[in-house]
């Protein structure tokens, strides 16, 4: 940029989180800025601030400012581009935002004049671009419009806070309408800004904004015509190249240096306050904390427990508590917690927030950090750029929706909000949208989404291959297109939908904070951030997390507690010998945690004996530890204790409990804090440096950190190399200790139900579904195989859910059956509590079920106790029911329809329950399959031997820590058998694993220290014709 | 005697797949829908590639899981139209009275056939099945004295079978068939599998009037379909009357005029024919064979329907007029497009053309001397690459296609066309002279540059523009473009 040349600002950039109105993410936009050469790019995403807190995060990096803007839509359609000048005007924004989102539909706004009117102080207007209220008003040719939308855009914010923006993209006849501008510039005396208004950083991202235009149309490019760019000059541009572009007008230049003087705000100044709690008179919030934490640590620390070490660290958290303001915070966590217990809702605290004694006093956690030596910087550290939050598990479903909708009634109006969760182009989304713009052919779109499920890792196939193999040939002119398409738009924002559980409190109004928007789900509102967002600028969140475990604890619970068993949930011992057999055994299936194919096949290489190792083992298979290999490790120095080592031997106090091999957070930020003198806070900034969403430059800054602290103390070369390969490796996926600890707590209360209270544990697990890692069909069947007998649907005895019968037994519910209403549900069980059914008729004409509940009922055979078996049930209830005396001249005759055999029954029950109380499927054609060994039989082969599975599939797992191979999971009436698929056979073999329901797998066994998996060699589909229309469902890729 | 003809396999014979293949007709286009969610699946599924497991409502991939050499074809709208027409272009050539309810499915009657006799009807099938055999394709025929029944024995046929009141044994194996052979609606087949009816006979040992009761009207028809004894009237295909006239001659025409008496005969009876059904011309197809072997056709738009026999002969005359030919005449034929004479009048005292007839003539003479597809609208494409358009008939309705906004502004452009090749001089990358063939000019300002590409999605169409307004020393102003790094002087405003 020439000296004496005027400056020029873009004050008018807009980023992906526009919605298809902008291609490039803000982090993309700010680093092209800085490139430029630009010291503050304004970012005015469409109707909100959804990029504003990355784009700061990124100018902070790079020493740039990132100004707020947003693009509002107005009730006409038009749209007016305003600027952040004042922390008043950021709120102002939000408020608007707020208002004009709450009132309209999901993913709709439209700004009041009235509402704009009030909420203009502290904002700068722009006229805007093609879409701008302006141009609108000139294309509609009316001079006096014109003049007054002006007037009263002069009116609402202040003349000296409204430009006329004016753009040169390189096109014929632009300069028409700039002049146009200009001529009302002069009239009204106002100031004119120059602007490319960029949709992209640079000129190679015009393709993807034509992609997304052709979505935002419903189009494809052929089609688009007029819709798509004419060039690719809607990027983002220097200062030189927009001097050279409005040498004649050098004022429009230099007035965008007066609106980014004129800007004050910026996000590390958001007002954010910490929310607060009502305390009662004389005390302030940190006397109320204190005074409750030392009443809770009474009952939590019983007798003589209250050792002074307990008291001192209770003294050390209140005192850095109270230092942070976090006091109000804790209190208002300990409010709902006691709330939420007081309805008698199971709630658990868990993730960092257990390394607290405060925590742990106000009954938030059930794990003991000072006794487990917790590190409670872990979970808060003087220095910390952001803020830790509390993360409660709650019972999936309504109770966890219960404890919501009392915090959006305790914070209401606007003082509480979920997270967003940034949706964004992920494998199969990207293909199929960018395969629709480029109107690839339906059946490549179809199978590459078949080929390549959600979060199949595609280790072992180049985009281009995997495109290739969904028939996409390499010579295919579109390919390229599609390939650049592809890699550009992966990871975009795609849409904003709700965090699972994370919601953000303010005391004094969320929406003056961050804009408000209603969420798809009825009654929930969220925020335009989400919770990385949130945490970088210092907004402290509770997650309340529905863990269906939870649900099934609850449930199974109060079962017991009916029947005259109750349970002591919070005492039973935690070394019953039974339930460490189960685990060894890795008879695990539909218990916490330790359920999935890789905790089975670890369990009994591990064999816990104490809830220690059942903490290790929850933790242990993980793809942290994985990655790092750290499992082998492991469990080769438990096996043979003289191979434990301690990298230094500094570590050893630390890594004492884990066998020397670094296994938890709080053991890193230790080995940090001793081998490099780190604070608590520095070593915790260096975890989160190293977590996987952040970037490279920031993790190589950090282990640059380390690296130079620990050339200080002169660590040696070997061992730095350790420690950085070890914190690099589990620092992406590494459990802090007390998450684990509070996993395995559930874990092992799942394992005692479980071998204690079998009936009513699987009964309320076959109510909470869908959770866990197995369909209702491996549950009914693993708990068959532990002496249960499950009784089907009967319209005679089953209640709504599954229920109880004796000990042994249970009775499935109405909520099993697939497309039996609820309605129809609750109507039969009333009618059946009036009276009992005299025969099928007599439920007919008492229920008034339509067709399709009768003919479901029938189907899963409910009718049989009245008589009947499926089909003649089938053909009773499909008469009509005659209203008036004349009877059918052929229901009192019988049925002319013959029972169902084995498989029809089968393809009845799978099709109307998704199980089967019956034979398993392949006991029924057991007899047809030679040479294949059972899953309960395939311990008696040898090590190494040749043989075939066969069975059901109920697991495909191509993990991201595996290389592209594959596990597959197989049921047969035995159990389940596991096969191990080399990536080459899984390449060779991707659609007979992914399309086929059930499958036989010759291979060698494998059986090393009790874990049996064969070593795929061959895969065939196992053709059950007689039950291609049963519809089995598999745990895939998840 | 009813015969029934059935294309087994009509979609992928339709696309002609051989037999032997292993193939399947995928539901939709390429890319219809791509905007909706929805699977695609297998309509239909070749013989072979049912052996390996493939079946009707599989989506491509599972088919390709059970069979990786299948071919997953989409269907061809056009081809089994064809095909269609095929199959009744030859139940024609059989009887007047034959009905076509699904497509690759026709029901002859052959009662008043009077040329057909027993005890032949077998010979007569394997007659049909050898006319389509030789033209590539392969039907199975069904005879029985009630359509249902001949639809029934189709299904049974291999390929012909003919069926009597008397074989009772071979009525009992129909009995057998399975119940998608009735096509039935897809709630009402599950309903049946339900209740474990899978075939022709589990149906029919169901009292009919049980089944009326809990399957309505649908199920009955289904019940007396699967009886196949029900006298029924044919929902009878009519085809289309053909206006057309065509004559072979012992001796060549020459000249014009010999000609035109000819076709001045075929306009007046066409005309006559039109004017029964209250009909008029709205294009004529005309054709001549010469001597030499060789062939002339042409499609002529008439721009306002009629059945003035002086209007079309004269249209017919100014295209001959500039027809020469190598060799006499020795076949004409002449087919007139009919329509409803047109009741819209655009205007209130007038027409929309004056003299529509006139207006045509001149088309005709127009692309006579032109030729085919070089006369007509001229339409910008919604594109904007400049000068990109496309040629549509003068006599169709435009399409409302949107236009570049910049399309309409400034000095109008004279185009050079072809544009003329130029070497530019530039200095600080602006034009400053150019030559171009015998021309030098000398520059005394520009404006520009802009910026136009487009079509970037596919390499053989991508094009890209850096646009300048170029003023002459001599007062010229210029369109100057570069292409490719090519530059060219498109044309002159003014």
């Amino acid at each position: 940029m020439a000296k004496d040349s005027p400056p020029f600002h873009e004050l008018h950039a807009r980023s992906a989180f526009s919605f298809l109105r902008g291609a490039a993410s803000p982090e993309v936009m700010m680093r092209q800025a800085s490139k430029l050469g630009m010291s503050h790019l304004v970012i005015t995403d469409r109707d909100g601030v959804y990029g504003s807190a990355r784009a700061h995060h990124e100018a902070r990096a790079l020493g740039i400012r990132a100004v707020v803007g947003a693009e509002l839509t107005l009730e006409c359609g038009g749209v007016l581009p305003v600027i952040v000048r004042t922390r008043e005007g950021y709120q102002n924004l939000c408020r608007m935002l707020t208002q004009a989102k709450l009132a309209a539909a999901k993913g709709q706004s439209r700004i009041t004049w009235d509402n704009l009117t009030t909420h203009a102080r502290g904002l700068s207007a722009l006229s805007g671009d093609h879409e701008g209220v302006l141009h609108r008003a000139l294309d509609m040719g009316d001079k006096q419009k014109v003049v007054t939308l002006m007037q009263r855009l002069c009116q609402t914010f202040g003349s000296e806070h409204v430009f006329l923006e004016i753009h040169r993209r390189r096109l014929r006849h632009e300069d028409i309408r700039l002049s146009a501008i200009r001529d009302l510039a002069e009239h009204l005396s106002l100031p004119l800004v120059a602007s490319n208004a960029p949709l992209y950083a640079a000129q190679e991202q015009r393709i993807l904004q034509d992609a997304f235009t052709c979505l935002r149309h419903h189009t494809y490019l052929d089609a688009a015509g007029l819709h798509l760019a004419p060039n690719a000059e809607a990027c983002l541009k220097s200062a030189d190249q927009m001097q050279s572009l409005f040498a004649d007008i050098p004022q429009a230049l230099a007035e965008t240096a007066r609106v980014i003087e004129s800007v004050e705000f910026g996000l590390e100044n958001l007002g954010y306050e910490f929310p607060s709690h009502d305390v009662p008179a004389g005390h302030d919030q940190d006397s109320f904390l204190r005074e409750r934490t030392f009443i809770g640590a009474r009952e939590r620390y019983p007798g003589n427990q209250l050792t002074p070490k307990v008291r001192a660290q209770l003294e050390k958290e209140l005192a850095l508590i109270s230092k942070l303001g976090f006091s109000g915070y804790f209190l208002v966590v300990w409010d709902i917690v006691r709330w939420t217990k007081e309805n008698g809702i199971l709630v658990q605290g868990r993730g960092s927030a257990a390394n607290s004694a405060v925590c742990y006093s106000l009954n938030i956690t059930n794990v003991e950090p000072v006794g487990n030596s917790l590190l409670f910087e872990r979970f808060l550290a003087e220095g910390r750029e952001s803020w830790p939050d509390i993360d409660l598990d709650l019972p999936s479903g309504d109770q966890r929706e219960r404890v919501i909708q009392e915090m959006y009634r305790r914070f209401a109006p606007y003082g509480a909000a979920m997270t967003a969760n940034v949706i964004t182009y992920r494998g199969r989304s990207a293909m199929r949208e960018m395969g629709k713009v480029l109107n690839l052919p339906q059946d490549v779109i179809e199978r590459f989404t078949d080929l390549y499920a959600n979060g199949d890792f595609p280790h072992t196939l180049k985009l281009e291959e995997q495109v290739k193999q969904a028939g996409l040939p390499n010579e295919h002119p579109r390919l390229r297109p599609f390939l650049s398409l592809y890699s550009m738009v992966y990871g975009l924002p795609r849409h904003l939908g709700q965090h699972s559980g994370g919601m953000v409190l303010c005391t004094k109004g969320l929406d003056g904070i961050v804009p408000l928007e209603p969420a798809s789900m009825p009654g929930r509102v969220v925020v335009q951030w989400d919770k990385d967002d949130c945490e970088d600028l210092g907004i402290i969140k509770v997650d309340f997390l529905g863990l269906g475990m939870m649900a099934v604890i609850e449930e199974a619970v109060h079962t017991s507690e009916r029947r005259g068993h109750p349970v002591p949930l919070h005492t039973f011992p935690c070394n019953d010998p039974a339930c460490y057999d189960l685990m060894q055994k890795a008879d695990t299936i539909g218990v916490f945690q330790i359920e999935s194919r890789a905790q089975m096949a670890t369990l009994p290489r591990m064999k816990p004996e104490n809830f220690y190792d059942l903490v290790v083992e929850v933790a242990i298979i993980r793809p942290g530890p994985i990655v790092g290999k750290m499992v082998h490790p492991y469990l080769s120095r438990r096996k043979d204790p003289s191979k434990i080592e301690y990298i230094d031997p500094e570590f050893e106090p630390i890594l004492k409990r884990t066998l020397g091999v670094p296994l938890f957070q709080e053991q890193m930020l230790k080995m940090a804090m001793v081998i490099a003198d780190f604070s608590g806070s520095e070593a915790e900034e260096l975890r989160r440096a190293m977590s996987f969403h952040r970037s490279e430059e920031r993790m190589d800054k950090a282990m640059a950190k380390l690296t130079a602290a620990m050339n200080r103390k002169n660590v040696k070369e070997e061992v730095q190399q350790r420690i950085k390969d070890s914190i690099k490796s589990f620092a992406l996926y590494g459990f802090p200790e007390s998450h684990a600890i509070s996993f395995a707590q559930l874990a092992f209360t799942s394992v005692w139900l479980k071998v204690h209270r079998p009936a009513e544990f699987y009964a309320a697990l076959l109510n909470c579904q869908p959770m866990g890692f197995y369909s209702c069909a491996t549950l009914v069947r693993d708990a068959k195989q532990h002496g249960l007998r499950i009784l089907p649907v009967c319209v005679c005895q089953s209640d709504e859910t599954c229920t109880v019968v004796e000990d042994k037994i249970l009775r499935l519910g109405f909520r099993q059956l697939r497309g039996f209403s609820s309605a129809a549900a609750q109507h039969l069980l009333h009618q059946r509590a009036v009276r009992p059914w005299q025969d099928l008729t007599d439920l007919l004409s008492r229920c008034q079920l339509s067709q399709r509940d009768k003919r479901v009922l029938a189907q899963a055979g409910a009718f049989n106790a009245l008589g009947h078996h499926r089909r003649s049930a089938l053909w009773e209830s499909a008469v009509p029911l005659h209203q008036d005396l004349v009877e059918s001249a052929t229901t009192s005759e019988a049925s002319p329809l013959s029972a169902m055999s084995d498989y029809e029954r089968l393809a009845a029950d799978y099709a109307v329950t998704g199980l089967t109380v019956g034979k398993h499927p392949m006991a029924l054609i057991r007899d047809q399959l030679r040479r294949v060994v059972k899953a309960s039989e395939l311990s008696l082969h040898k090590n190494r031997s040749r043989l075939a599975i066969a069975g059901m599939v109920i697991c495909r797992q191509r993990p991201g820590t595996a290389n592209g191979h594959c596990f597959i999971s197989l049921e047969d009436e035995s159990g389940i058998s596991n096969a191990f698929v080399p990536s080459r056979l899984f390449e060779s073999s991707r659609l007979v694993i992914t399309q086929e329901k059930f499958l036989k797998i010759h291979g060698e066994l494998q059986h090393q220290e009790g874990v049996i998996t064969v070593l795929a060699h061959r895969i065939t589909s196992l053709r059950y014709d007689q039950l291609k229309q049963a519809r089995l469902e598999s745990h895939d890729f998840r | 005697m009813y015969a029934v003809w059935r294309l087994p396999q009509f979609m992928l014979q339709a696309l002609k797949v051989p037999a032997k293949a292993r193939a399947a007709v995928l539901d939709g286009t390429p890319c219809q829908d791509s905007h909706k969610n929805e699977d695609h699946v297998l309509l239909c599924v070749s013989q072979p590639a049912e052996e390996q497991g493939v079946h009707v409502g599989m989506r491509s991939s599972q088919a390709l899981a059970r069979c990786p050499q299948i071919a997953c074809l989409y269907r061809d709208e056009a081809a089994e139209k064809e095909l269609q027409e095929l199959l009744l272009q030859g139940a024609e050539t059989w009887t007047a009275d034959f009905e076509s309810t699904h497509p690759g499915l026709c029901v002859l009657d052959l009662r008043r056939v009077h040329r057909l006799q027993q005890p032949g009807w077998l010979e007569h099938g394997r007659h049909m099945h050898q006319d389509f055999r030789e033209r590539g394709l392969e039907i199975c025929v069904g005879m029985a004295k009630t359509p249902d029944m001949a639809l029934l024995a189709s299904h049974a046929a291999f390929p012909v079978k003919v069926i009597h009141d008397s074989m009772t044994d071979e009525k009992v194996a129909f009995l057998e068939l399975p119940l998608s052979v009735l096509s039935p609606p897809v709630e009402l087949q599950q309903t049946l599998s339900l209740w474990g009816i899978h075939t022709l006979g589990e149906l029919k040992a169901l009292r009919r009037q049980a089944v009326g009761e809990r399957l309505g009207p649908a199920g009955l028809a289904l019940w007396d379909l699967a009886d196949g004894s029900r006298e029924r009237l044919l929902e009878l295909v009519r085809p289309p009357v053909h206006y057309r006239q065509e004559i072979e001659l012992e001796n060549g025409i020459e000249t014009l005029e010999p000609l035109m008496h000819l076709l001045r005969d075929f306009c007046q009876r066409l005309c006559t024919q039109l004017s029964h059904a209250w009909k008029a011309a709205s294009f004529l197809h005309f054709k001549l064979g010469f001597d030499d072997g060789a062939s002339h056709t042409k499609d002529l738009r008439i721009a306002e329907p009629t059945r003035d026999v002086e209007v079309l002969l004269r249209i017919l005359e100014t295209h001959l007029e500039s027809l020469s030919a190598s060799a006499p005449v020795m076949r004409v034929s002449l087919e007139i497009m009919a329509v409803n004479p047109s009741a819209a009048q655009d205007l209130l005292f007038d027409r929309g053309l004056r003299d529509p007839a006139k207006f045509a003539e001149t088309l005709s003479a127009l692309e006579a001397l032109l030729g085919h597809d070089h006369a007509g609208r001229g339409q910008l494409l919604p594109t904007h690459q400049p000068d990109a358009f496309s040629v549509s008939p003068f006599l169709e309705k435009p399409s409302s296609t949107e236009q570049p906004a910049d399309s309409t502004r400034g000095l109008p452009l004279l185009r050079f066309r072809p544009s003329w090749t130029a070497d530019v001089k530039l200095q600080d990358a602006r034009p400053i002279g150019l030559r171009s063939g015998a021309r030098d000019l000398q520059l005394s300002d520009c404006r520009g540059p802009w910026f136009l590409s487009g079509h970037w999605w596919d390499a053989r169409q991508a094009w890209s523009q850096e646009v300048w307004d170029v003023y002459t020393q001599d007062g010229g102003l210029y369109r100057l473009v570069r292409e490719k790094g090519a530059w060219k002087l498109e044309g002159r405003y003014g």
